[in-house]
């Protein structure tokens, strides 16, 4: 036999029985793997949101995917997202677990990560991930004191990094999830609450701070007082003067102006024009690529489009886009949360700032807690 | 027989003297149960290979043996990723890419190269189980170091008491190396008094 | 763009394959202390991962998972990076002789080499876009060039230092790596949350 044709034969000989052989091994082991693969899922899912008997998952791109949970009944439990994003060393996958009105969270799991062991890795660690639930997205990461409020985070000692990573992922995976699914199964906390949903633990809380709500103002500055430690720091309540400050940028002439305070010391302002129509101004703020981002924005109070935005704080790279391109901010201008970035299935998305991608991401998602936050702000006033 | 078994134990030890493979060795041994995983895939995967090789090494031309033993190897080497990711999850996700680089893990090729592809089936069996506890038992003992100064645990009990103070860079690529550095040199310290002597 | 360059940075120095997933290891160790045939082992090194970046992507995304075979995988790669290799060999000998005779030398070490293969199997844990996994793959081969260059420079010097008998070697040499490796953690916060 020639050298030649017996190379070949024997290479394809030994390629055709590895071949055979690894199918085989894969016939064998694939159902074993695929069921660990969904028992992992599942257990992430059971972990962050309670009482989950079946769940149904959607992918969104190619890091979220959503699950719907429901209960036993068929009635919906909440809702888990399953999403990736960068973390210090490399990529961190986490299961975020929200309740039926997807704006608190549930629980955390982190089912993936190359942290550093024993400093990043420490997300891992059950205080950290409890501190998450009943948090309200966006939230933010504290240093070195005790969070107080309910959007703030602490940060584990040596890791600060890949606690804000965690944080900055949980809040995207919020907008992703407004974003994703259809307007009918979000239902804000408060105003349309009462429609043909369960009286589930969300809607419980809705009911009592309407309750509330029907106090004098001024009792209920009082209350705040007592229990929020932040309150000492701001400032004298002279509701137009502050109010005038900050809309009187959006809205002129302003004929009216009030501040709406709200439960986390981050005010709204509703300012009325001369035709009668109203603004609603929230501040809001979140966590952006470097630091935390506090913007003011300026909706309809209608229809909640975009009137303006207005930075007042913001610390992001030099290198990497500032933040403060102008064509960007403008993007914004009379269109309605929520937003997301531009992709193929997105076309008439925002364009990020180029060579700021995670901080255009951290903005959107800072825009859209913003029209969270103005219902919310809307209902606290109608009451 | 006896002496291609007794070989790899410690006098030819594929990783402390030949410094092969290092990069699974380096990798993975951050815990001990890590490192009882890797040496059982490396195992499993030199033992067999080294078998087969062993028996087909008569009907391969010389001119394609590479590519030859490379795919039995990297046949073996699927196999153990399969069984690991089915029957230990927790574990595979760990090894992460570790488990299918065992396939140009140098100590195999190697020892298919010089060895397995040479001789008969029962001398290629003994030198494929020497090589692999030479293996093991330096990838097992540095991830017992690495995990009792890293975490202060051995197999996850806790050793050391409350006092102790981890040292994480030992559980980092640097203490990877500074701690199988120190092993080698240990090595030929002992070596060297035992031939004088 | 920023994706691009968070790739290349990311693979070149936060996570250089030598110093973060210890790929590359053998011939690093191994490297003499001629910084030349260190640049020409690293060049000729970046140049077969850079096509088998973009080779095993497509494979991967054209073969691999549509037909469900991803169990394929190691053995597939591993060969496409063995004819890869042959072919660029044949290639450089016929249309560029001299880049042959500068790298030729390196390439049949790079087969066997885990960089290589390793790189093929953490881009398609990534899930990167053909562009990105390049980039990721010519990183990576950069980086490993640095790490390369750098231990042979060390060398040159270690040569004149009188070192333990016992470290003499393989001991030393790893220290250093871990010397090295510890120096190329600082580079972990140049991308903070990135």
């Amino acid at each position: 036999m020639r050298i030649e044709i017996k190379m070949v034969l024997v290479l394809t000989v030994i390629a055709l029985i590895s071949g055979l052989v690894l199918g085989l091994a894969y016939e064998e082991t694939s159902p074993k793997i695929e069921k660990n693969l969904e028992l992992a899922k599942g257990k992430a899912l059971k972990k962050v949101v309670p009482n989950v008997a079946s769940y149904e998952a959607k992918q969104v791109d190619r890091y979220t995917t959503i699950f719907t949970a429901k209960d036993s009944s068929g009635n919906i439990a909440g809702y888990g997202v399953l999403i990736e994003g960068s973390g210090f060393q490399g990529p961190i996958k986490l299961m975020v677990g929200f309740d039926t009105t997807m704006t608190k969270l549930t629980g955390l799991e982190v089912i993936e990560n190359i942290e550093t062991p024993g400093l990043g890795n420490r997300i891992t660690e059950e205080w950290f991930k409890k501190q998450f639930v009943g948090r309200v997205p966006p939230i933010e990461v504290v240093k070195g004191k005790k969070p107080v409020n309910e959007h703030e985070i602490q940060a584990i000692t040596g890791a600060t990094i890949s606690s804000r990573s965690v944080v900055r992922i949980v809040n995207t995976a919020q907008s992703k999830l407004l974003s994703s699914l259809p307007r009918a199964s979000y239902s804000p906390p408060k105003s349309h609450g009462q429609a043909a949903q369960k009286q589930n633990e969300g809607e419980k809380k809705a009911a009592v701070s309407a309750a509330r709500t029907h106090r004098k103002i001024e009792k209920r500055k009082r209350v705040r007082e007592e229990k929020s430690v932040s309150l000492a720091e701001r400032k004298p309540e002279k509701p137009d003067t502050t109010c005038l400050k900050y809309m009187s940028e959006f809205v002129s002439p302003i004929r009216r102006c009030r501040t709406i305070p709200m439960p986390d010391s981050l005010d709204a302002f509703l300012a009325c024009r001369g035709s009668g129509d109203s603004i609603i101004g929230v501040i809001v703020r979140g966590t952006g690529f470097m630091d935390r981002i506090k913007l003011l924005v300026a909706m309809d109070a209608g229809d909640f489009r975009i009137i303006g935005i207005k930075i007042l704080e913001m610390a992001e790279g030099e290198a990497f886009g500032n933040g403060r391109d102008s064509t960007f901010w403008s993007q914004f201008n009379g269109r309605t949360p929520p937003l997301a970035l531009k992709s193929d299935d997105r076309p008439n998305g925002i364009d990020a700032i180029s060579g700021a991608t995670e901080t255009s991401e951290a903005v959107i998602t800072i825009i859209n807690m913003a029209k969270i936050r103005a219902e919310k702000a809307l209902s606290e006033i109608q009451s | 027989m006896k002496k291609a078994f007794v070989n790899g134990l410690v006098k030819e030890n594929p990783v402390l003297v030949g410094l092969l493979g290092l990069c699974s060795v380096l990798a993975v041994s951050n815990t001990a149960i890590n490192s009882v995983f890797m040496a059982a895939a490396v195992t499993f995967v030199l033992v067999f290979s080294s078998l087969i090789i062993s028996i087909i090494r008569k009907i391969i031309p010389d001119q394609v043996r590479i590519p030859s033993f490379i795919v039995v190897i990297a046949t073996f080497v699927t196999i153990a990723d399969l069984f690991l990711k089915a029957y230990f999850p927790e574990i595979s996700k760990n090894l992460g890419p570790f488990v299918p680089l065992i396939v140009v893990n140098c100590i195999i090729l190697a020892r298919q190269e010089a060895f397995a592809s040479k001789n008969p089936v029962h001398y290629a069996l003994a030198d494929a189980l020497g090589m692999s506890i030479g293996y093991s038992w330096v990838i097992i003992l540095l991830g017992i170091v690495r995990e009792l100064l890293g975490f202060g645990t051995i197999f996850g009990h806790r050793v050391l008491g409350a006092w102790f103070h981890p040292f994480v860079v030992m559980l980092l690529p640097p203490g990877a190396f500074i701690t199988l550095g120190v092993m080698v040199g240990t090595m030929r310290w002992i070596q060297a008094k035992a031939s004088k002597s | 763009m920023n994706n691009i360059w968070l790739i290349l940075i990311a693979t070149i120095l936060v996570n250089n394959f030598v110093f973060s997933y210890f790929l590359g290891i053998c011939p690093f160790l191994g490297v003499s202390g001629k910084a030349s045939s260190a640049i020409g082992m690293g060049f000729a090194a970046t140049f077969v991962m850079t096509m088998t970046a973009f080779v095993t992507w497509l494979i991967n995304r054209y073969i691999l998972i549509p037909y469900n075979l991803e169990f394929l995988e190691t053995v597939s790669f591993i060969l496409v990076i063995a004819s890869l290799v042959q072919f660029v060999e044949m290639f450089l000998k016929k249309v560029i002789p001299s880049l042959y005779k500068a790298l030729g030398i390196f390439l049949p070490l790079i087969t066997t080499n885990c960089i290589v293969l390793g790189l093929a199997l953490l881009g398609s844990m990534r899930n990167y876009n053909l562009l990105e996994n390049v980039v990721f793959g010519f990183g990576a081969g950069i980086g490993f060039t640095l790490a390369l260059t750098i231990m042979a420079g060390i060398r040159e010097e270690i040569e004149f230092a009188d070192v333990p008998e016992p470290l003499k070697g393989g001991g030393i040499t790893l220290i250093i790596a871990g010397l090295l490796a510890l120096a190329f953690m600082g580079f972990s916060g140049m991308l903070g949350g990135g």
